[in-house]
């Protein structure tokens, strides 16, 4: 009976951890996206309308751990300080590009922004497809994996 | 009001010289002691303005976003909440005749408002009658304080169209009638041709008339005869309209501003 616990247990840990990487990086693919969808709004809204770096990060409308980077990125911003960013489900190197284009814009008059804005569409992009690959190459693949692993220690417990 | 601009060192620095409410010009040169000055009188600060103090400003100023200041920028100047308008000093970046820009900036003028309510009181009289009021006085006069409490009174009475180039006359925090339109950020002459046509205000109050620039927007206001409240920089009357002969028939009264007893005096009205 005990083995049969343990093999369970062993089952719903694996399947766990291998669930949680997937979503992790589902989560990544998910900020990248929106992302991408925030620099063609600054694009959009910087053109006609001239909105401020501060309005345009509080305004935009995201549902994933963006909104709070932006948020605590714009309260630094409005008060002059130099721009800081933080998102867990980023790499380092993707937070660094969004730092730059946030601290590019806030330097940036109106004849400059355009090419700040094509650059970090670009390298938006790259970072988007790059992490749609990962969510396949790493994500679904360590989920199955994981799964794998699971049944295995089950078979090996019983 | 301007603590958040200024950022906690320069803040406590002008409230050293003289208390906030009374505050209605700060001078930041990098470089040079910090200068404050009130309705009467200036102060120099032992602080030594320092280059990042300027750019902190400009970015507290700008909200990290030049790029939405551009034409504010070239014109020289910058708008804050408030009220509050940044005049620049720098370095001039031009083309064909024309300021693009201005980098290396290393002086501001900060001029922070001031509602006075009741100043223009004792000019009902001639708020009252229907002809065209010109408000006169050099730099730093009063002028914009003036025709906003104007403004105020002729907002309990008529439709009354602020168009406010620079974002000085208005803001959120000022007293006015039910009866009040404004337009802003926008240049005279862009403002007027859609304000005139669509708006269809009885009066329209407007800062800083020049003669030169200005002219064909004070002609288009007659011609649609809407009354006109506008203040321009001149000692007197006759200073202002030698540079303007033909908006000498467009006025019916000059009120001219001086300092004494203090900037924003009224030290005369004269019927033109």
């Amino acid at each position: 009976m005990l083995k049969i616990i343990l093999a369970a247990v062993l089952l719903v840990l694996c399947a766990y951890i291998g669930f949680a990487v997937e979503r992790f990086y589902k989560s990544r693919l998910k900020i990248l996206e929106e992302y991408s969808a925030f620099i063609r709004y600054v694009e959009r809204e910087t053109e006609f309308l001239k909105t401020d770096l501060v309005e345009l990060l509080t305004s935009f409308e995201c549902t994933t751990e963006l909104r709070s980077a932006f948020s605590s990125a714009a309260a630094l911003i409005g008060a002059g300080k130099p721009v800081e960013l933080e998102c867990k489900f980023l790499s380092d190197g993707a937070v660094a590009e969004i730092r730059a284009f946030l601290a590019a814009m806030s330097e940036a008059d109106y004849y400059g922004k355009n090419a700040v804005i094509k650059h970090a569409g670009k390298v938006a992009d790259e970072l988007t497809a790059k992490a749609g690959k990962e969510k396949i190459q790493k994500g679904e693949l360590i989920r199955k994996l994981m799964i794998l692993l699971g049944v295995g220690l089950v078979v090996l417990t019983l | 009001m301007f603590r958040e601009l200024l950022g906690e060192k320069l803040y406590s620095e002008t409230v050293l010289l003289m208390s906030e409410p009374e505050v209605t010009e700060i001078r930041l040169r990098a470089g040079r002691n910090m200068s404050v000055r009130n309705a009467s009188m200036r102060k120099i600060s032992s602080y030594v303005v320092g280059r990042e103090d300027v750019s902190a400003v400009m970015r507290r100023a700008t909200r990290s976003s030049l790029y939405a200041c551009q034409e504010e920028l070239k014109a020289g100047y910058l708008s804050y909440s408030g009220g509050i308008r940044i005049g620049i000093g720098g370095e001039g970046v031009t083309e064909s005749d024309k300021v693009l820009t201005y980098k290396n900036i290393s002086s501001l003028n900060i001029r922070v408002p001031h509602e006075v309510k009741g100043c223009a009181d004792s000019l009902k009289s001639i708020l009252s009658s229907s002809g065209n009021i010109i408000v006169l006085s050099p730099p730093y006069g009063g002028k914009t304080t003036l025709i906003r409490d104007i403004s105020r009174i002729l907002s309990y009475v008529m439709d009354t169209l602020i168009i406010d180039e620079r974002e000085e006359i208005c803001s959120d925090s000022y007293d006015f009638g039910p009866l009040l339109d404004i337009i802003s950020n926008t240049p005279k002459h862009l403002a007027v041709e859609g304000a005139i046509r669509s708006m269809n205000p009885e009066v329209i109050v407007m800062d800083e008339l020049y003669p030169v620039r200005d002219g064909a927007v004070v002609g288009e206001i007659m011609r649609s005869g809407i009354r006109l409240v506008a203040s321009a920089h001149a000692t007197n009357p006759e200073d202002f309209f030698c540079k303007a002969p033909l908006l000498r028939d467009c006025f019916a009264y000059a009120v001219v501003l001086g300092y004494k007893p203090r900037a924003g005096s009224i030290k005369s009205v004269l019927r033109l």
